[in-house]
């Protein structure tokens, strides 16, 4: 009996027209069907079908293997064709390659920024549970915030007493430290004091020593292994003796590796924190008003962020100047990208910038993904015979999309090439204006080899998408009857549009270089009310050394380029005393938050600041040395400003008013500020030296710094470079729009040339036609420049509000600021302009120059 | 010429023998009854296919029949290329068997 129709395996015949070969495929399904037949005739239901599906399983993988043969077959015949075109247009190749390997460069650039910025503190076993303890000083506005990453020293031990079983905590406090060890002494900035619980709470590796123990005794220190060489050198350090701030001795108890770049914390030296007992007293380790240490904390499994902050709470106190002080929680892997926080350590990154360079990457991608697609559609009609003539051999229309997608990933894959290495040369560059030190080994990882693969395909993809769908959309009796120009056509208005927003890009960019450019002049040039030129800076910080200032002054004072030494606190540029002082007279009761700086008394005329009221210091007096106040403009304003002679501020007597002067960098407005004199206080040294033969006076007070100070580095920085670091950040934001812009212009601009050239190409005959019939070479030029300025006109007016936006939100962020003048806009417009001419004139040239003659002669 | 492989030796032969029968479903039953295996469709088509690029077969659809729900046969023929091969065939295994009694080799291991 014959099976009835539905007897018939349908899935399995399904999948046999899926995968069997093409050219044999009903026949061979017929087999199937034929000996399914056969068996059930014979045998029955059951058993045909037994045959039927094991049969197919066995025979599947030969199907599957013929098929990805021909399918390589012809992958081979795309990749030829693909490379052959690359090698005819050789232009349009070059432009494309080259702006596609810059593009895919900056990503991965950004990238690897992105993830190494992402990557903080997750190398920590227990990143998950580390917090850090915030306090929260209502109203207590320092940095432009009232949250400190500083808590009272009490409160990780009285959070240990009262919540045992709920975390564990540490006490952090880093200092600057001379350290000395036979006759090597240096500064180490980066030197840490810790508890116990550190190195249990964080993973930092420990290579020798017993972390159990290490960090228990006062006086004891871990190093890295960095320092253990740089010390060291080949010999053991454990159980070494190194001397601090030449007043204390530390043995030396453990070797810890290096600190990672991702570690928000950074430090050399790990002492114990019961070193800090014999300088700072019983009295500030359990005080709940010295504010100086951070908290870090692990929660055990069984607690919760929520519930420690609400244990927190019992420790609510008042901090300073009488400000209600809280406490919370803060999870460690939002420290390095989490908001601002007063006391930051240095290095802290910023969302705001991964946002910025992110963008400005994409746009740089998309203006060479968008020069890709213009160029080939512009193109197209060049090539639609090819495609008219594949059409009418048999090729179906997906075959052809993805021979055309397949062109454009050969080309973004050989960019990926180039672009990497592009990254190995501009590496150094890069990280100098991120600040890191990321470093870029393709080997050891392969997990973002298969990212810049995927990366590479993506941006092939995005820009081959669209001519691959248009191109293949041809019909081939149009191209083939050679009436090329009416398809070109439908897509002038997308290609315009394309052009327009790279051109929007490239103008915004202009203007937000230009503005950030101004900014850091007006920077630059503000006066600050203070003369920084030819002043070096000796660092002080032991209080040992000023017993000997005055002979290591007598001493200098010999040198003829020596002009001037003075003594204070801080720079006079980088004051970050804070007081709050009780205001006198009608405001009796209110208190004012000043910036106080302990100087010498010379320290003004050194400085070359007027005063504009009152008197100088005077030298060697008792009444002066006992309390004796200059106040700044700022705070006469806010004290009232009658005549300040016999005033009084706090428990000082105001006895002059200076110029205001910028104290802090642009970014605040001045505030009110105190001088006083201290000869205790002081830390810092401040020489004016002549600008001649600044080298000869440097090594003539090293000289003597080495015979009056033989225990202390010799360090120094000149004040008008310690200036220009405050603005690091801005400066180098600068510099990344100067290179974004330029690459982006770049772009733009090889894009536009790429479309020039096939735009006069095309026009050839229009243009032989006119020259005929009497224009001039002008009239030609004006013809062909006509619409790239249209372009241009365009892509400023959508350029122009976006970039003041920008420009505008950036400036907020100084105090001190210029103001966005028309100028700029016009500037940026019309180099625009000028380089988008540049580029389309010489095409245009050559077109208008050449012969009608040599365009027409096919005619 | 580049020598036959077995199985395309074995395939060319059924394919003669089976005359202007030699279509999939009846080379496939006599090959496998040949080697006592049951040969697949899979490696069926894929040797018939390279065959057939070698042109030692040609090959044409034929007619259908209500078993096969419509879809006719392509039935294989040798051309003349393939009787070459197979002749050629034929005399490297008369040279390889030349002077050995086929199958005695009982005797062989005394």
């Amino acid at each position: 009996m014959k099976p009835s129709r539905s007897k018939f395996p349908k899935f399995g015949d399904w999948l046999l027209r899926l995968f069997a070969r093409y050219d044999v495929n009903p026949h061979l399904r017929g087999d199937f069907d034929e000996e399914f037949s056969f068996i059930y005739e014979t045998k029955g239901y059951g058993r045909a079908w037994f045959w039927y599906w094991t049969h197919l399983l066995r025979s599947l993988p030969v199907f599957i293997k013929d098929i990805l043969y021909w399918r390589f077959v012809m992958y081979k015949n795309y990749l030829k064709t693909a490379l052959r075109s690359l090698k005819r247009h050789k232009v349009f190749s070059f432009i494309n390659i080259i702006g596609l390997s810059v593009g895919l460069a900056c990503c991965i650039l950004i990238l690897q920024y992105i993830k190494h910025e992402f990557s903080f503190d997750k190398f920590h076993e227990n990143s998950g549970y580390i917090y850090r303890i915030l306090q929260h000083q209502k109203g207590n506005i320092y940095q432009g915030t009232d949250i400190f990453n500083t808590t009272p020293a009490i409160l990780a031990p009285s959070a240990r007493e009262d919540f045992p079983h709920d975390a564990k905590l540490t006490r952090v406090k880093n200092y600057e430290r001379q350290v000395r060890f036979d006759n090597k002494q240096f500064y180490e900035k980066r030197f840490l004091y810790a508890e116990q619980e550190f190195l249990d709470i964080f993973s930092f590796p420990v290579v020798k020593g017993n972390p159990k123990t290490a960090l228990k005794e006062p006086n004891t220190v871990m190093i890295t292994r960095e320092m253990a060489q740089k010390y060291f050198g080949e010999k053991d350090p454990l159980n070494k003796i190194i001397n601090i701030d030449n007043k204390q001795d530390y043995r030396i108890t453990g070797v810890l590796e290096n600190v990672p770049d991702n570690s928000h914390l950074k430090f050399d030296f790990l002492a114990s924190f019961s070193s800090l007992l014999s300088t700072w007293g019983q009295n500030q380790l359990t005080s709940w008003q010295n504010s100086s240490v951070r908290t870090y904390i692990k929660l055990n499994k069984n607690s919760s962020p929520q519930k420690f902050n609400s244990q927190l709470k019992k420790y609510d106190t008042v901090g300073f100047g009488g400000h209600p002080a809280s406490f919370h929680l803060q999870p460690l892997l939002d420290i390095h990208l989490g908001h601002k926080v007063a006391f930051d350590l240095p290095g802290k990154g910023d969302m705001r910038y991964i946002y910025l360079y992110s963008a400005i990457t994409l746009f740089i991608l998309l203006i060479a993904c968008f020069n890709y697609m213009n160029l080939s559609i512009a193109r197209s009609f060049s090539r639609g015979k090819e495609i008219g003539v594949r059409k009418v051999v048999g090729a179906k229309r997906k075959s052809l999309i993805s021979q055309f997608l397949g062109e454009s990933l050969v080309l973004s894959l050989f960019s990926l090439v180039l672009a990497l290495f592009i990254v190995r040369l501009a590496l150094p560059v890069f990280n100098y204006l991120i600040g890191r030190n990321i470093q870029f080994d393709l080997l050891t990882n392969i997990v973002f080899v298969f990212c810049l693969i995927g990366l590479g395909i993506f941006a092939g993809l995005i820009a081959g998408i669209y001519p691959a769908i248009f191109l293949s959309s041809f019909k081939p009796t149009t191209v083939l009857k050679g009436r090329s120009e009416s398809i070109s056509k439908s897509t002038t208005s997308l290609r315009n549009a394309l052009i327009i927003v790279q051109f929007a890009v490239s103008v915004c960019l202009i203007i937000c270089a230009l503005v950030i450019n101004q900014q850091l002049h007006y920077i630059k040039n503000t006066k600050l009310g203070l003369d920084k030129d030819s002043i070096i800076t000796i660092p002080m910080p032991n209080k040992r050394m000023w017993e000997k200032y005055n002979v290591f002054k007598s001493e200098l004072s010999q040198q003829a380029n020596i002009l001037d030494i003075t003594a204070s606190k801080s720079l006079p540029t980088e004051i970050d005393n804070t007081a709050q002082v009780r205001l006198g007279g009608k405001n009796q009761g209110e208190t004012l938050r000043v910036w106080v700086n302990w100087v010498d008394f010379n320290f003004i005329d050194f400085y070359k600041m007027n005063i504009v009221q009152g008197r100088n210091f005077i030298k060697e007096s008792p009444q002066d040395l006992e309390n004796a106040y200059i106040i700044n403009e700022t705070a006469a304003k806010a004290v009232g400003l009658e005549d300040l002679r016999g005033k009084k501020l706090g428990r000082g007597q105001i006895i002059g008013v200076v110029e205001d002067f910028h104290f802090a960098p642009l970014h605040s407005e001045i505030q009110p500020l105190v001088l006083m004199l201290d000869p205790g206080s002081l830390k810092v040294l401040s020489v004016r030296i002549n600008s001649n033969d600044i080298s000869n006076t440097l090594s003539f007070i090293q000289n003597k710094w080495k015979r009056i100070f033989p225990d202390f580095p010799f360090v120094f920085s000149f004040l008008d470079e310690r200036i220009e670091s405050m603005y690091e950040t801005e400066m180098k934001l600068g510099q990344s729009f100067n290179y974004f812009t330029l690459i982006a212009i770049l772009l733009s601009c090889l894009g536009l040339l790429g479309l020039a050239s096939y735009m006069a190409e095309k026009k050839t005959k229009e243009i032989g036609i006119r020259k005929v019939l009497g224009a001039t070479v002008p009239n030609i030029l004006v013809l062909l420049t006509r619409e790239f300025t249209r372009f241009v006109f365009l892509a400023n007016i959508i350029a122009w509000p976006i970039a003041y936006f920008a420009m505008n939100k950036w400036l907020q962020s100084f105090a001190y600021r210029i103001d966005i003048g028309l100028w700029i806009f016009a500037v940026s417009s019309l180099l625009a302009l000028f380089m988008a001419l540049l580029t389309v004139s010489y095409q245009s040239i050559k077109a208008a120059t050449a012969n009608p003659v040599d365009s027409l002669r096919y005619e | 010429m580049k020598d036959l492989t077995k199985i395309e030796e074995i395939l060319l032969l059924s394919i003669w023998e089976l005359k202007d029968k030699a279509y999939g479903f009846k080379i496939r039953h006599h090959v496998s009854n040949i080697i006592g295996k049951d040969f697949t469709y899979g490696n069926l088509y894929s040797a018939l296919d390279r065959l057939t690029r070698k042109k030692y077969v040609s090959k044409r659809p034929g007619e259908s029949t209500s078993q096969r729900r419509g879809k006719t046969r392509m039935y294989y023929t040798l051309s003349s290329a393939g009787i070459e091969a197979l002749k050629s065939a034929c005399v490297l295994n008369q040279k390889l068997w030349a002077g050995l009694k086929p199958c005695s080799f009982e005797t062989q291991s005394k």
